[in-house]
């Protein structure tokens, strides 16, 4: 027995299960029976493994279960209903039957499924961590920071919304595929994003989550090789969480990027990115995703914050708005042509955040460009707004330290802790 | 020497492929420790559907085993140990207890 079986194992449970789930819904044609279907062939091979041995192909003996196992249901259930509403005629689909088309694959229906338009963000994504990553209901629950029983009610809700609008198991046609593609990628990648950066709590980073949303960006890359955007997103996560370990200090609290230490982030994560950033190039011309690694690229290639290039950082940015004009985007550009002539970005700042009054990282980047222009009144009472809105604890600390600093250069000294109130200190 | 039955029941319905992939393993390691140690004679799994049947009044009666009674082992085993004491300790041993019980049953064999 190999020492590592664990970890083998683990593996492919967890590769296998959008597989098993996807091959399962073809023949179900619904994701409620095929999750139950996909979990009781898991449960069989934990119960007869231990004593028959492991196959020797695991993955072949797992999917050729589901699929006896789905066939049965599908009998079973038409013998149940044919019994029960004689008058309604047998109802068998034979959805084994449907035209493949040439990129077909049962865990990209699945993905499309999960992210289908039809549901809410959430319940998109709360679908897709459960489908496609094979979380445990318990462990979604308590990376959105909600009950059990809340989460549980999400996925009923969300496999019931689907049923209930007939959606079928099946790709969408190619003129709905550039609308379908976008959506899968951003319930990627805001999973992806809520590991990175826990929009509540008390943990800055849920680094699980990134590596769930990095490994779905990898299925999608082996799916979809030609699409450029999907490689833009797998080059995002890669090196985003090259940094992962470096944002986060040994109290759990953040570490700026220009503070974090580079020697730490992950070099086979960034070689990672860098050769996906290459072949999206090469796809065609980079989308809003890829233009984001990018970015995130020149970051983790200056191997100090001084020696950053700040004039392609604004460049890719002026691009991304030009793609995607949208007010957060416009204030990370200016954020990073305030690291050339902070003078000069300054009233755009000011005005962009005036337009973005509730969002968090808009208060605080203008409180720190009040800081080091030295308006360390203002900067105060804009951290202070930052730290009201802010629901992360991490963050939260980190911007109350802020507020210390610019008090103490105020001559205040630390005396009065003000937004102390309200946190858990 | 004496011989016992270990019926193993648990939950694994909520797990998530990850975990379910690690019991695997660490079930097949503790039956591989069983073996090799020359307590395990027999084992396997309990396939679903398990039945009740009774004579009542010289008639059999079949009745479907509810999920919280037998309906809920998913593997058996059928082990050599010294005395009860040292089968419950095998039955402590074995992983998915940490999931649901095991059931011991002394046994001729």
């Amino acid at each position: 027995m190999p020492e590592d079986l664990d970890r083998i194992l683990e593996d492919v449970f967890r590769r296998e299960w959008p597989a098993l789930v996807g091959a399962a819904a073809r023949i179900t044609g619904d994701l409620a029976r095929a999750e139950e279907v996909a979990q009781d062939v898991l449960v069989a091979a934990l119960d007869r493994w231990p004593f028959a041995g492991v196959p020797e192909r695991p993955a072949a003996w797992l999917i050729t279960a589901v699929r006896n196992r789905a066939r049965n249901r599908v009998r079973d259930d038409a013998r149940a209903r044919a019994r029960e509403v004689r008058t309604a005629g047998p109802e068998v689909h034979a959805v084994d039957e449907v035209a493949r088309g040439p990129i077909d694959d049962d865990r990209l229906r699945l993905i499309l499924t999960c992210c289908h338009p039809v549901l809410a963000v959430d319940a998109q994504i709360a679908l897709t961590l459960r489908m496609v990553g094979g979380l445990a209901t318990p462990e979604i629950a308590r990376s959105f920071l909600v009950p059990t029983s809340t989460m549980s009610q999400r996925l009923v809700r969300a496999k019931r919304a689907l049923a209930a609008a007939e959606v079928a198991f099946e790709l969408p046609s190619p003129a709905e595929w550039s609308v379908r593609l976008p959506g899968v990628l951003t319930v990627i990648y805001l999973i992806f994003n809520e590991g990175y950066a826990a929009s509540a709590g008390q943990v800055l980073t849920r680094p699980a989550l990134c590596e769930d949303a990095r490994r779905m960006a990898h299925l999608l890359v082996e799916l979809l090789p030609e699409e450029g955007e999907v490689r833009g997103l797998h080059a995002l996560t890669c090196l985003l969480s090259a940094r992962l370990a470096t944002r986060v200090d040994g109290n759990g609290d953040l570490v700026l990027l220009e503070d974090q230490d580079r020697s730490r982030w992950d070099q086979s994560l960034l070689a990672a990115g860098e050769a996906s950033i290459e072949s999206a190039l090469r796809l065609g011309p980079p989308g809003p995703t890829t233009l984001q690694a990018m970015i995130a690229a020149c970051h983790t290639r200056a191997p100090t914050w001084e020696s950053t290039n700040w004039p392609a950082i604004v460049a890719l940015y002026d691009e991304l708005v030009s793609r995607n004009p949208s007010p957060v985007v416009e204030l990370n550009r200016a954020v990073a042509s305030s690291m050339i002539d902070l003078e000069d970005a300054w009233p755009v700042i000011d005005t962009i955040t005036e337009r973005l009054p509730n969002y968090a990282p808009a208060r605080a980047a203008r409180a720190d460009a009040l800081r080091r222009l030295g308006r360390h009144r203002e900067a105060v009472a804009e951290y202070e707004r930052a730290a009201q809105l802010d629901q992360n604890d991490a963050e939260r600390h980190f911007l109350l330290r802020r507020i210390e600093e610019c008090r103490a250069l105020l001559g205040h000294g630390s005396a009065r802790r003000i937004g102390q109130g309200d946190t858990a200190g | 020497m004496a011989s016992f039955v270990l019926l193993v029941s648990g939950d694994a319905t909520g797990a998530s492929a990850a975990e379910l992939g690690n019991r695997t393993a660490r079930q097949a390691e503790w039956v591989s420790d069983l073996r090799s140690a020359g307590v395990l004679s027999d084992g396997g799994r309990v396939e679903g559907g398990s039945l009740r049947v009774r004579r009542t009044e010289g008639r059999p009666a079949v009745i479907d085993v509810p999920a919280d009674a037998i309906g809920s082992v998913r593997s058996w085993l059928l082990v050599e140990a010294a005395d009860l004491s040292e089968a419950v300790a095998v039955a402590e041993s074995c992983p998915e207890a940490a999931y649901g019980d095991v059931r011991i049953l002394p046994v001729d064999a």
